[in-house]
This record gives C-alpha cells, structure tokens and sequence, in this order.
C-alpha cells in the first residue's frame, strides 16, 4: 500500500531532509502550543494576530538588506517588526481614544499592507534569491532546512527556560493580577515576558503555518488544553503536546500530497483536537449527554421499581409475582417506558422474572425501601423545616429521590429521627 | 471627627488620589492604633476600594503619603495581606482551591524558590480555618460566591501577616460564609493583628467593627466606634450634597490639569 510506505518512509526518518521538518515542526508546534496557555490565560489572544501580520514587512526589511535568505537576518527583521506591532498597540490604546481592539486591528492593517508591498517590490527585483518568499503567507515547512533548524532550536530552548523559570509569577499574575502586585511581583516584567513569547513563537512559527493562521496555531491548542485539566502545569504540557502532535500530521500531510500548504493542514489537525475535546472531555457535550440518558434510565427504573414497592405495601406481600397487567392495572405507565424500567431493573438484579410474571428480589426490596424512605422523609422534611403544605410537598420529592446520596441521607436521618409516618399517613420503611 | 492616634500601624496623611486626573478620594488624613478591627462605611463611589488599593500601591496617588509600621509600603509588603474583590479575578483559570491558597506563601517567599512542606502545611490549615479543607481539590469555578470568598480569606491567611486590607470581604456571601469569615477576623484580631474591611451594611457594622472609617469623597470621619456611628456623621456620609466636588473633578479631568502645583 502506498499510503503505508509513504507512512514508514516519512517516520522512519531516513530522509535527512523529513527529518529537519519533522525535528522542526515539533519543537515549533510545542513552543507555540505553551506560549499559547499564557496568552489565553492573559486574554491577550488578539495582539496574536497583530504580532504575525506585522513580521511580513520585517522579513522583507531583512531580506532587502541582506540579500540573501538568510533565517538570521529574516527572523531578527521579522521579530522586530513584530515587537514594533505590540509597542505601538499599547502606545496608541494609551495616548489616544482608540481602544486596544481598534488599535490591534488598525496596526495590524498597516503593517500588514507595508509587507504586502515591499514583498511585490522584491519580487519584481532582479535578485534571484526571493523565489519562496511568498510561501510565508501561508506557509510551507518543506522549506525548513538544517539552519532553520538551529535558528528554531535556539528560540524554542529561550522560551522552554523561560516559562519554568517564571512560571510561579505568571501562574500568580495571570490568575489574580492585583495580589501578585501587593506581593511586589513586577507587572510590567510579566507583560514584557509574555509579547516577548508571543513575538519569538510568532516569529518562528509563520515560515511553517503562514502569517495568516499563525495565531490559531497559539490560540487553539490553549483553549483546547483547558478541556482536560484544572491544572496549570498540565495545561501548559497539554497544550504543548496538542500544537507539535498536529504540526508533525500536517507537516506529514502535505508530504504526502506535495501540493497541499502546511499550515492549513496543520490548523485542520488542531481544530479537529479541539472539537473533540469539545466533545470528548470530562467538561464535554458528550459527557452531558450521557448523564442526561443516565438520569432518564434512573429516573424510570426507580418508578417502576416504586411501583412494585406500593402494590407489595398494599398486598402486605412485597415479594409477591406481578404480571404486567397487574403492575398498568395498578399504576398507569406507558407500556414502553414500563418495559424499558423491567429491563434495566433485570439487569441490575433488582427485579427476577419467571414465565410472564416479575418479582422483586432481595437487593430489589432494599432498593425500593431507600427510595420510597427518601421520597417520604423528604416530604416531612418539607414539611417541617421548610413550611411547605403536605400537598405540595410531593412533586419535589419525586425528583429528589433520585439524586439522594448516602451521606446526605444520613444527615436527613440523623436530622429527623425515625419517624413512623409521612405528612400523606404513610410508613415510612426502614432497613431493619 | 477624625481620631489621630500615637505610634500608628497605619498612617495615611493629604492623601489625595484620582483615576484619569479625576480626585476620588480627597485629602484623606487619618491615622489607625495597631490590633483593631477597621470597618471602611461609606455609599456607593464613596471611594472605599480606592482608599485601600492607594493604601496598597495599586494606584498612585495624587498628593500625600502612607506609612504603615512607619515605613514605607515596599519594605513591609510581606507583613500585609491583601483580600481583592473576588469578581476581579476569572474563577474559570486552571488552579484548584489549595493552589489558590498556596499562591500566598509567596507573599513571604522569594518567586524562584519551589514551595516545602511547610508551606503546604500552614496553606492547610488556612483551608481548615476556613472550613474548605474538603474542597482542597476542586477546581475553583465549583465553587459558591461565598466559598470563593472563603478561599480568598484563606490565601491572605496563608501569607501570615500581621495587616490585613480587605475588599467587600461579605459581599455575595451567603449566611454560613460570613458568620465563618468573621469568625476568622476575630480570632486573627486576638493574635493581636490589625484588619481593615471595606463593608457597605450599616446593621452589621456595629457588631463587626471597633473601629470605623466614614468615607465619602473624604475622610468624614475615623474613630472608636461608639464615637463615630451616630446620626449626624452618618448623615454627613450618606446625605451631604459633594455635586460642587464633583463637578471640580470633572474640570481636573478635563484640563488634565495637575492636582498638586508641585
């Protein structure tokens, strides 16, 4: 299969050429995916955005005055354009009436279209060297060669010691800004840390996703990450991971099909991460989802169980064999919601079945005490400590009964005694 | 009425401070004994939170000074434990409870250095003075508005300190939680500290406090409770008619003209 030899070829990393893109790639995903935590946490993803757009004219600067495409000249041209970008949003959202957002988007225009021109300048020059230059629009990380290579490896080390080193102040100054001030933490260092972060990744990261899908490749691993975790620690790793496992899939991608731009790709891969994590996580839709449908199943099961309960009370014979008439005949249910509560109730060994009758068994019996105890301890409870009327005490109970845990319904037991009777005059059930 | 005091803990002297040029607070003159239990009253805009975030350094001032412990605030920061409003934080950033209250071992603590076991240890029994030990593990948006209050009171706690400044602490907290906090500012009151609550509720004030601070727009008054809380300062506070202040203000801020010649 050529898929799979394409596969093996391009992980196997006989290619030296595959291997600086991948080795490129995956430091490049996983600085950017940390950096993003910070930016996220910081609110600051727009001047993401501004950042990356303002490094075009910065490369052009760096090539016209080198000549050559040198990653060197290129990222420290593009790096301070990109610094340019942050300083002027923050010094025109202070001295004028503009506020940030409508400074980041004015600057980001500005500088954007000087690099959009001075790229067509150099394009119609005479210097061969510029074929390619384009390619930073979009992105192509086929052209990661071993000097990019070491200008990525040397940023990425910056920014991976710089984040353990500080990462108390920024964990403190990001969550709870005007304490980590009354501690004496420096703001002002935070912040320059964190446009410093953004400009090196941003710098680094547009030669393989483009300038135009730089910032989701900070943005989204971060949101994503916060899905699976409560921890800051584990959500700077998550992230990270998140970032260099989807830059490695586009990278590998558009090796397959040589026509495909890297960077879509690799914003495709981290797209799909975050949307199933939308899904997916203990904090996801389909978390919910199943919640709701186990809340429905107990929901019926425990009726019907409570069913079985009221027409053994009544018959004084709480074992005794029900058929399905009996159980419609004494309590009106739907037939399909009647079968669905037997058979979950079967299953879990509450109910047995013999020929075409059902009866309760010994964990079945218990089982159906707890819930009518609870439903009638509640209504006294209502009744006493809430001064609610005994007839309209019933609706909340009903649904009360379901979702009692142990400990609170120790405390209710311990809270009301052991009363005989509930405000309707019935028993109310014990264990012994 | 302002009650000036000898050796102050807290000493706050024309102190005026302004947002965009504009005063909020006008030449406060106040001075605080050490161990009281500091109730700041005062209407809405009155100024309170401005009062404490100048007193913090948050915000600078426009004239005048503050001295407390008769130094100047950066040399005594780790002797001070300040309590923000708890909206002026977002409760859906990635930390549990204990990591919130861990954060205030670094008030006494070099940023670098990694947190011991000592620090865990008096961070739990800040959790268990607050009574969310049990909630150590969650994460911090599961929680009430008065259990996140609880878990501020607790940061503060584990700073150790002997001052502490704290912002609306009862403000959308349920019952159990207020009667848990003030609780606690006795008892840090008993181990001889000094604790500053800016509190809007005048019929609880009385219980609270020992010592209250009027304010609106300025200092109305500082003193010995039983002193202070009496009709005429309080109709000072909440009746008096500031609109000629305010709109001076307003002239400040639009010429942008310096509030002090020097």
């Amino acid at each position: 299969m050529n898929f799979w030899n394409d596969f093996i070829y391009f992980f196997s990393f006989q290619d030296t050429n595959i291997t600086n893109v991948v080795l490129g790639t995956l430091l490049l995903g996983f600085t950017c995916g940390i950096v993003g935590v910070l930016v996220v946490l910081n609110k600051k993803t727009l001047i993401v955005d501004a950042v990356s757009h303002s490094i075009l004219p910065g490369i052009c600067i760096g090539f016209m005055l080198s000549g050559v495409k040198n990653p060197i000249y290129l990222i420290s041209g593009g790096m301070t354009t990109g610094a340019l970008s942050v300083f002027l949003v923050d010094w025109v959202s202070k001295v004028s009436r503009i506020k940030k957002d409508a400074a980041i988007a004015t600057i980001l225009s500005v500088l954007f279209s000087l690099g959009v021109i001075l790229l067509n300048i150099i394009q119609h020059s005479e210097n061969s060297n510029q074929s390619g230059l384009s390619d930073f629009l979009f992105g192509k990380a086929a052209t990661i060669i071993r000097s990019d290579l070491y200008v990525f490896g040397t940023m990425c080390v910056i920014v991976l010691v710089i984040i353990p080193l500080f990462y108390q102040h920024f964990k403190i100054a990001l969550f709870d800004n005007g304490f980590a001030k009354t501690i004496g933490l420096n703001e002002k260092l935070i912040q320059s840390l964190i446009s410093g972060l953004i400009v090196i990744s941003t710098a680094i990261g547009i030669q393989t996703v483009g300038i135009i899908l730089m910032s989701a490749l900070i943005i989204t691993p971060g949101s994503s990450a916060f899905f699976w975790t409560n921890n800051f620690k584990n959500s700077i790793i998550i992230s990270g991971v998140f970032a260099s496992i989807s830059s490695v899939l586009g990278v590998f991608i558009s090796y397959l099909s040589p026509n495909m731009p890297t960077g879509p790709w690799i914003i495709v891969m981290l797209s799909t991460i975050a949307i199933l994590s939308s899904f997916l996580s203990k904090k996801g839709i389909l978390i919910k989802r199943i919640k709701s449908i186990k809340n429905s199943r107990k929901m019926v099961s425990d009726n019907v169980l409570k069913i079985f309960y009221k027409l053994g009370e009544k018959e004084n014979k709480m074992n005794g064999k029900r058929s399905i008439n009996d159980i419609k005949n004494f309590h009106p249910i739907a037939t399909n919601e009647l079968n669905k509560g037997l058979r979950i109730l079967k299953i879990k060994g509450l109910i047995l079945k013999k020929g075409l009758t059902w009866s309760l068994s010994e964990k079945g019996i218990l089982e159906a005490k707890r819930i009518i105890r609870i439903h009638r301890l509640w209504e006294l409870y209502m009744e006493r400590f809430m001064q609610i009327q005994s007839d309209h005490v019933h609706e909340s109970a009903e649904s009360i009964e379901h979702i009692m845990t142990p400990k609170l319904e120790a405390e209710l037991l311990k809270l009301m005694g052991k009363p005989k009777k509930d405000p309707h005059q019935q028993i109310i059930p014990y264990e012994d | 009425m302002i009650r000036q005091v000898k050796n102050p803990i807290l000493e706050v002297h024309d102190l005026t401070v302004a947002y965009d040029n504009k005063p909020a607070l006008w030449n406060a003159d106040f001075s605080i004994p050490k161990g009281k239990m500091v109730g700041i009253v005062g209407p809405n805009g009155a100024g309170k939170s401005t009062l404490l975030k100048s007193v913090m350094g948050l915000i600078p001032n426009a004239s005048g000074y503050i001295k407390i412990f008769d130094e100047n605030l950066k040399y005594v920061r780790s002797r001070i434990a300040y309590v923000p409003q708890k909206e002026s934080v977002d409760w859906d950033f990635p930390v549990t409870v204990l990591d919130v209250v861990l954060m205030g071992r670094y008030g006494k603590k070099n940023l670098f250095k990694r947190l011991n076991k000592f620090d865990r240890e008096v961070s739990i029994d800040a959790l268990k003075k607050v009574k969310m030990l049990e909630f150590g593990e969650r994460h911090i948006s599961e929680l009430s508005g008065g259990q996140q209050q609880r878990v501020f009171i607790a940061r503060a706690l584990a700073q150790e300190a002997d001052l502490f400044f704290m912002d609306e602490p009862f403000a959308g907290v349920d019952m159990a939680s207020e009667k848990t906090i003030v609780d606690v500012l006795l008892d840090l009151q008993k181990e001889g500290k000094t604790i500053f609550v800016v509190h809007h509720d005048l019929q609880s004030a009385m219980d609270y406090f020992d010592w209250m601070i009027l304010i609106n727009k300025r200092i109305v008054a500082s003193g010995p409770i039983l002193e202070v809380f009496n009709s005429e300062l309080l109709q000072k506070t909440y009746g008096g008619n500031l609109s000629l202040l305010d709109q001076i203000g307003q002239v400040f801020k639009e010429k942008q003209f310096p509030i002090r010649e020097d």
